[in-house]
């Protein structure tokens, strides 16, 4: 049989184990030092968003904002039809009666507004529950993959998930993205995208070693490189033909939803490469370790 | 011939039937970063300190904002619970956000306050001057100012097991008749002015009443009177035997809605409350009272608001993405998987068409994220077919023939693609179990995504295909886009 993707992932792969442990390093650098860009969604505080019907410069909308002495020095950040105010107070009720409807009279008679508000408590159970959320769900995937595979195949699904989640949540801090609640569910979906990519790979090498008879070290080797390479072709199509949906969402789709779309993006290509260059050496690497077993393969994988 | 029959059939009735339900898109229920509408969380604490927050009382609390939204004449304020002492409240396509927002948090703080024991030198007579000159508008009516003195006289009467307080309804005569001489007397004591520091002892609160425990009833003269029950009636007793020939003012939040006079001791835990109330007055009176029966203090933790405009332009932005996105998908099968990447589009169309009549009739709510979900939906349900096709080929290329390659291929992806799905629907019941709001709404819909995709996706489509192989439509390993020179012999 031939295939287009006759290349030694495995040999390879050291090159993007480095690349991934310099990112993951540089998140954890990141993260300690700027910590994420929390929205309002994880912050105390409240964010208007107003879509305008005319343009506004920030010299017009300060004044009017500061007048009505909601919090001190609320930012502004004026977008294309689009403004957000940030106040670091929670806003009343009145308060925020007060914002709009000096903003109708003063400034656009037209605007529209998404107001946002959060109590600090609020905010860290927002936080926590995440952190639970990713937890189970890594628990409950390890037990599904240790049923239907074996557990080198969980731990390794396990360790390129959490790899992804974690790479998309660094290069949000280092770049400085805004981290909202959709954030959450858009780690969540990368979590359960990677894994599906994963799985599909380690599918193929379970039934090649099923159907192989090992004699030599290398192998095992062998048949994950072949197995890559058999699914390499579905693994590009899939990522693709996600990858438009997402982009599509990005460019087109609403503003509020923008920083999801990316994070789905970023996701998505991790994903892909972490199934292939982490996940499936990192098995190779799990199986090399278990030598006298190595003879009768087709016990331990059925 | 019988196949390309059924396949023609099938084909054309499926496109029929989605082709005629498509109007029915309209009805479903959209989310409020859709089209507009708030949301609040609210934290729920006691209304007196050292209580706690049950199960029993949060519900009730939850039905009595429902009542009050649902009196407001909102279109389908959703109420839930959330967690042990948290209250979700959304309103969608509301105007007058801001009046909607005061009335949802009023009943939370029903009280019938006294002066017993007040620093304030307000004699009883000043009491009961401020409570009618600060006494709501609502409840002005100037025919009652000959009467209010009368029924204020009037003693307790023990007719029966039911006893009565006899109340002044209090009527706005401040208001509606400015030289009033109770407005007067009022203006002349600035300090008394404010009932909440005449009234400062808390006897009561909305916690002490049953539920539902405010009536209406009718004296024998036909005016209409409001009759109260409250659980605790020793409680009563003893606070209407301290208070006797004093007044009982009732607030709604700092709202002076009433001060009746307390007539004698009451130990039965009911009470009447007479006046000269309009049937209106006495009705609002009532709910007031009803609504104001609310066990738990609310304070707003979390608040979204999305302006009507703002949520139809969320709406049509990311359905122009998803159109967009969709076509892009089905043009990139078309071409990479041909005749099969034409069976997987119509596939993905009917998919997405069986996941909005799932929403329609679950009566599921489509949010923002949702529709992202329904979007990923359209690529990760490409995903099994890709699977299945990549497999085909491969089989085709070891020299199968169409056939077989289609049975054996079909075969081997099944298992990859449960495996595949299994693991993302783990990762979505943890969101749904866990989540809130848009999280759940999100989770929701890429479980459901996944079950529709292995059906839509899996099933029907490899119905679809196999009507075309066995029909002898598609003859030739190309439309598979495998060459015939990749093919080796077995």
């Amino acid at each position: 049989m031939r295939f287009k993707w006759n290349y030694d992932f495995v040999k390879i792969s050291k090159y993007f184990y480095t690349f991934s442990i310099i990112l993951i390093v540089l998140g954890i650098l990141s993260l300690a030092i700027f910590k994420l860009n929390y929205g309002v969604d994880f912050r105390s505080g409240s964010n208007v968003d107003v879509t305008l019907t005319k343009p506004i410069t920030e010299a017009q909308a300060k004044p009017v904002i500061e007048a009505l002495k909601l919090s001190d020095d609320p930012s502004i950040t004026i977008g294309d039809g689009r403004m957000n105010v940030r106040f670091e107070k929670v806003l009343s009720d009145t308060q925020e009666n007060q914002f709009k409807q000096a903003f109708t009279k003063q400034l656009d008679s037209g605007a529209s507004f998404e107001v946002n508000t959060v109590d600090p408590a609020i905010a860290q159970e927002l936080e926590r529950n995440a952190l639970w959320a990713v937890l189970a769900a890594s628990l409950g995937i390890i037990i599904y993959i240790t049923i239907r595979f074996e557990w080198r195949f969980a731990v390794a699904a396990v360790v390129a998930m959490l790899h992804d989640a974690f790479i998309v949540i660094a290069i949000f801090s280092i770049f400085r993205l805004e981290v909202d609640l959709t954030f959450i569910t858009a780690i969540l979906t990368i979590i359960g995208y990677s894994l599906n990519d994963t799985v599909v790979i380690f599918d193929r090498i379970r039934e090649n070693l099923r159907f192989s008879k090992q004699k030599k070290t290398g192998d095992v080797k062998t048949i994950v490189n072949n197995s890559i390479s058999q699914t390499m072709t579905r693994s590009l199509n899939t990522v693709l033909t996600v990858f438009i949906a997402c982009v599509c969402l990005f460019i087109f789709g609403s503003e509020s939803i923008r920083m999801f779309s990316l994070a789905m993006i970023l996701g998505l290509v991790f994903g892909a490469y972490s199934s292939v260059f982490i996940a499936s050496p990192l098995w190779l690497l799990l199986k090399n370790r278990q030598k006298p077993k190595a003879k009768t393969p087709s016990k331990t994988t059925a | 011939m019988k196949r390309i029959i059924s396949f023609v059939v099938v084909m054309l009735v499926v496109a029929g039937v989605i082709g005629a339900t498509t109007p029915l898109f309209k009805d479903v229920r959209l989310g409020l970063d859709l089209k507009g509408g708030f949301e609040i969380l609210y934290q729920a604490t006691p209304t007196t300190q050292g209580e706690q927050v049950t199960r029993e009382s949060l519900l009730q609390t939850a039905k009595s904002l429902e009542q009050r939204a649902n009196a407001l004449g909102t279109s389908e304020p959703e109420i839930t619970t959330e967690g042990t002492d948290r209250i979700r409240l959304k309103i969608a396509g509301v105007t007058d956000e801001a009046t909607v927002r005061q009335t949802m948090k009023e009943p939370a703080e029903l009280t019938f306050r006294s002066a017993d024991g007040c620093t304030t030198d307000s004699s009883a007579k000043k009491d009961e001057a401020t409570s009618k000159s600060t006494s709501s508008t609502k409840k002005s009516d100037a025919t009652s100012k000959s009467t209010s003195k009368d029924s204020n006289e009037v003693s307790t009467q023990s007719a029966g097991a039911t006893q009565e307080i006899n109340v002044d309804p209090t009527t706005g005569e401040a208001t509606t008749a400015p030289g009033d001489t109770y407005n007067g007397a009022a203006e002349q004591d600035p300090a008394a002015q404010d009932p909440l520091k005449v009234y400062c002892k808390v006897e009561l609160t909305g916690n002490d009443f049953t539920e539902n425990g405010a009536s209406i009833s009718y004296t024998q003269l036909n005016e209409p009177q409001i009759a109260i029950k409250l659980k605790d009636a020793s409680k009563f007793a003893e606070i209407t035997k301290r208070l006797t020939g004093q007044n009982l003012a009732i607030f709604l939040n700092d709202q002076l809605l009433s001060a009746p006079r307390v007539q004698g001791e009451l130990s039965d835990g009911t009470a009447v409350i007479t006046g000269t109330y309009t049937q209106e007055e006495a009705q609002q009176l009532k709910d007031q009272i009803n609504l104001g029966a609310l066990p738990l203090k609310l304070t707003e933790v979390y608040s979204q608001s999305v302006g009507a405009t703002l949520g139809q332009q969320s709406l049509k932005d990311t359905l122009l993405a998803g159109v967009i996105g969709s076509i892009l998908i089905l043009l990139f099968m078309a071409l990479v998987y041909r005749v099969p990447g034409l069976i997987a589009g119509f596939c993905i169309i009917v998919h997405t068409w069986l996941l909005v009549m799932i929403f329609i009739a679950g009566d599921f709510t489509l949010t923002l994220p949702g529709i992202a979900a329904f979007i990923l939906g359209v690529g990760m349900g490409v995903d099994a077919n890709i699977i299945t096709y990549e497999r085909i080929k491969d089989e085709l290329r070891s020299g199968k023939s169409l056939l077989s390659a289609f049975k054996a291929g079909g075969r081997n992806s099944f298992g990859t693609i449960m495996d595949a799905n299994i693991t993302t629907i783990i990762a979505g019941a943890v969101m749904f179990a866990l989540g809130t709001g848009a999280v759940k709404g999100f989770a929701l819909v890429l479980i459901l995504n996944i079950i529709v995709s292995i059906l839509t996706n899996v099933f029907f489509s490899r119905f679809l295909l196999s009507l075309l192989l066995k029909g002898k439509i598609i003859t030739k390993a190309k439309s598979f886009g495998v060459k015939e020179s990749e093919r080796s012999a077995l």
